[in-house]
C-alpha cells in the first residue's frame, strides 16, 4: 500500500511542478499579459532620449514578422550587429491570429534589441482580442516621438478591421500631432501598417489622408508593411509622397533608413 | 395446402429462427427483457413502445459532472457529460462545458462553450479502502486523452470571417478552437453503503496544446513543448 502510495505523491508532486512552470491559460484570447507591457511610452522616452541632438537618425525598418519568429531572430541578432542604428520600427502584424502569447513571443524577440523598438498596429494584431493586447504590450496605436530633429509618427490605419465604423485613421490626433510640433523638429517620417491603395485602408478618405500627412513639417516620406514584398509605392502619383514598403520577415529582409534634416535614403538589407 | 409440406415447414420455422433471433438481439442491445414482440393494438405493444421510448431518454440523462480550472477553454469551466462504453461504460467520455475568460486587460469578460471527447483506455486498481467487496476503491486511470471543441462568445469573434472580406482572407475561426490533450486521473469509488448522490470522484489534470499554437511552432525551433502546452485542474464526479 506505501507503495502505491508514493505513485499518488509522485502524481501530486509533478502538478505542482506544471503548476509552476506558467502552463495556466485561461484562454488564448484571454489578455493576461506576463512581463514587459506599456513599451510604447518606455521607448519613445528613451529614444528621445538617446537622439537628443543628433544630425543624422539610423532606423531599422521590420514588418510582417507573424509566426517567423526564426527568421526575426535571425533579423534582431543582424540589426544587433551593427553599432550605427539608433531605433527600431515594426510596421505591424507581428501576430497572425492576434493572440496575447503571440504578442508576448515576439516582444521577447524583439526586447533582444540593443535598441529601443516601437510597433505600429497591424490588421492581424486587431483580431479576436488583440488590439486589447497591444494596447497592454505597446500601448495607443496612434502615437508620435521627436528623435531629435526627426518627428516620427505611427498610426493605425486599418480602416477595414473596423468595418470603417471608427475614427481610423485617427485625423483628428494627425491634425492636432501636425499643428503642435516643435521648432526643432525639420522633418516628419510616418509609418502605417497598411498604406492607401490597398484595400483594408479606407480609400475613401485617402486623400485627406494624404493632405494631412502633408501639413506634417518637412514630411519626407510614409513606411508601410502588409504586402510581404519591397516595394517603393507612390499611390498619389509620382511627384506625390513615397510610401516604402518593407518585405516580411520570412524573406529575412528588412530596411535601413539613414534620415538627415533635408533628405533621406535607404538599404535595403538581405540576409 | 402447398406450402404444409416438410419443405415448406422448414423454411417456414428457419425464417421464424432469424425473426426471433434479430428481435432478441436488437432487444439486447437496448437492453430490453422483452423477448417476444408483442402484436400491434395490444396493451402490451404499446406498454414495450412507452417503454423502449423512456429507456431512449434516460440513456440522454448525463451521467458525469465536471469541474475544471484553465486549460484554455476558460478560468472557471462547469460541465455535464456521459461516460459509455468499454468496461463498467467508462471507456468514452463525452462532456459540455461551459467556461468563463475573466476580463484581464480585454474590455469584457468572455463565456465560453465546450465539447470535449475523452477516451480512457484503462484503469489500475490501486487499494481499496476496506476488505469488503463494497468498499471504496481507488484507482489510477495513467492515462485519458481526447480532443476539445471550444468556441468563446463575443461580437469581436466570428465563427467565419464577415463576408466583407475578399474570399479565404482569414483562413482560420477566432471563435472556434480545437485543442488535443493528454492526462491522468485518480478515481476514487465511494463505498456503496457511503453514497449519497454520487457514486465516484476522480481527480484529473490535462496538459493540451491549442490548434493555433501547434501551428505557430511547428515550423519555429524558437517555441518548445512547454510554451504552447496548458494545463487544467479538474474535479468529476459519476452520477450513476
Amino acid at each position: 500500500m506505501t507503495i502505491r502510495l508514493s505513485y499518488i505523491v509522485s502524481i501530486l508532486f509533478s502538478i505542482t511542478y506544471l503548476c509552476a512552470c506558467d502552463l495556466i491559460e485561461y484562454h488564448p484570447y484571454d489578455v493576461n499579459i506576463d512581463g514587459p507591457t506599456g513599451l510604447t511610452a518606455t521607448n519613445c522616452a528613451l529614444i528621445e532620449r538617446q537622439c537628443a541632438g543628433k544630425d543624422t537618425i539610423r532606423i531599422a525598418h521590420i514588418s510582417d514578422t507573424q509566426r517567423f519568429y526564426d527568421e526575426t531572430q535571425r533579423i534582431v541578432r543582424d540589426i544587433n550587429r551593427r553599432d550605427s542604428i539608433d531605433f527600431v520600427i515594426h510596421t505591424g502584424d507581428q501576430t497572425d491570429f492576434g493572440l496575447a502569447k503571440e504578442y508576448m513571443w515576439m516582444r521577447d524577440i524583439l526586447l533582444n534589441l540593443k535598441v529601443p523598438y516601437i510597433c505600429a498596429i497591424g490588421n492581424h494584431d486587431c483580431l479576436g482580442t488583440g488590439e486589447a493586447a497591444f494596447r497592454r504590450v505597446y500601448g495607443s496605436d496612434n502615437f508620435s516621438l521627436n528623435a531629435s530633429f526627426l518627428h516620427f509618427v505611427s498610426l493605425n490605419t486599418n480602416a477595414y478591421e473596423y468595418d470603417y465604423s471608427k475614427d481610423v485613421p485617427n485625423f483628428s490626433f494627425m491634425k492636432q500631432d501636425a499643428a503642435s510640433l516643435p521648432d526643432s523638429v525639420t522633418a516628419t517620417v510616418i509609418s502605417m501598417h497598411v498604406a492607401p491603395g490597398m484595400f483594408l485602408f479606407n480609400d475613401n478618405v485617402a486623400e485627406y489622408f494624404d493632405q494631412i500627412c502633408r501639413s506634417y513639417r518637412g514630411l519626407q516620406m510614409c513606411v508601410c508593411g502588409h504586402d510581404h514584398r519591397f516595394e517603393v509605392l507612390y499611390p498619389f502619383g509620382e511627384d506625390g509622397t513615397p510610401y516604402i514598403q518593407c518585405d516580411d520577415a520570412k524573406s529575412c529582409s528588412y530596411v535601413i533608413y539613414t534620415v538627415t534634416r533635408n533628405n533621406y535614403s535607404y538599404e535595403v538589407v538581405q540576409l | 395446402m402447398r406450402w404444409c409440406n416438410y419443405r415448406g415447414v422448414k423454411r417456414f420455422s428457419l425464417a421464424l429462427c432469424l425473426v426471433t433471433l434479430t428481435i432478441t438481439a436488437s432487444a439486447e442491445t437496448l437492453g430490453d427483457s422483452v423477448k417476444v414482440k408483442p402484436a400491434k393494438g395490444t396493451p402490451e405493444y404499446y406498454e414495450q413502445r412507452v417503454e423502449r421510448y423512456h429507456r431512449f431518454w434516460r440513456g440522454l440523462i448525463p451521467n458525469q459532472a465536471r469541474v475544471q480550472y484553465a486549460g484554455s477553454v476558460g478560468a472557471a469551466n462547469l460541465g455535464l457529460g456521459w461516460h459509455y462504453g468499454g468496461p463498467e461504460h467508462r471507456r468514452w467520455e463525452t462532456d459540455f462545458m461551459l467556461g468563463f475568460v475573466p476580463k484581464s486587460s480585454a474590455p469584457k469578460a468572455h463565456l465560453t462553450l465546450t465539447l470535449r471527447q475523452s477516451y480512457v483506455p484503462f484503469r489500475l486498481r490501486l487499494f481499496r479502502t476496506g476488505d469488503k467487496i463494497a468498499d471504496g476503491t481507488i484507482a489510477y486511470e495513467p492515462l485519458s486523452t481526447g480532443l476539445i471543441m471550444n468556441t468563446i462568445f463575443g461580437k469581436s469573434f466570428w465563427v467565419s470571417q464577415p463576408s466583407r472580406y475578399p474570399n479565404k482572407y482569414y483562413g482560420f475561426s477566432t471563435a472556434v478552437r480545437f485543442h488535443a490533450f493528454l492526462g491522468q486521473r485518480i478515481r476514487y469509488e465511494i463505498p456503496q453503503n457511503r453514497r449519497k448522490y454520487v457514486k465516484a470522484v476522480s481527480l484529473c489534470y490535462e496538459l493540451s496544446a491549442s490548434d493555433l499554437y501547434i501551428v505557430s511552432a511547428v515550423p519555429n525551433r524558437y517555441l518548445s513543448l512547454g510554451d504552447i502546452l496548458s494545463l487544467s485542474l479538474g474535479i468529476k464526479v459519476d452520477a450513476f
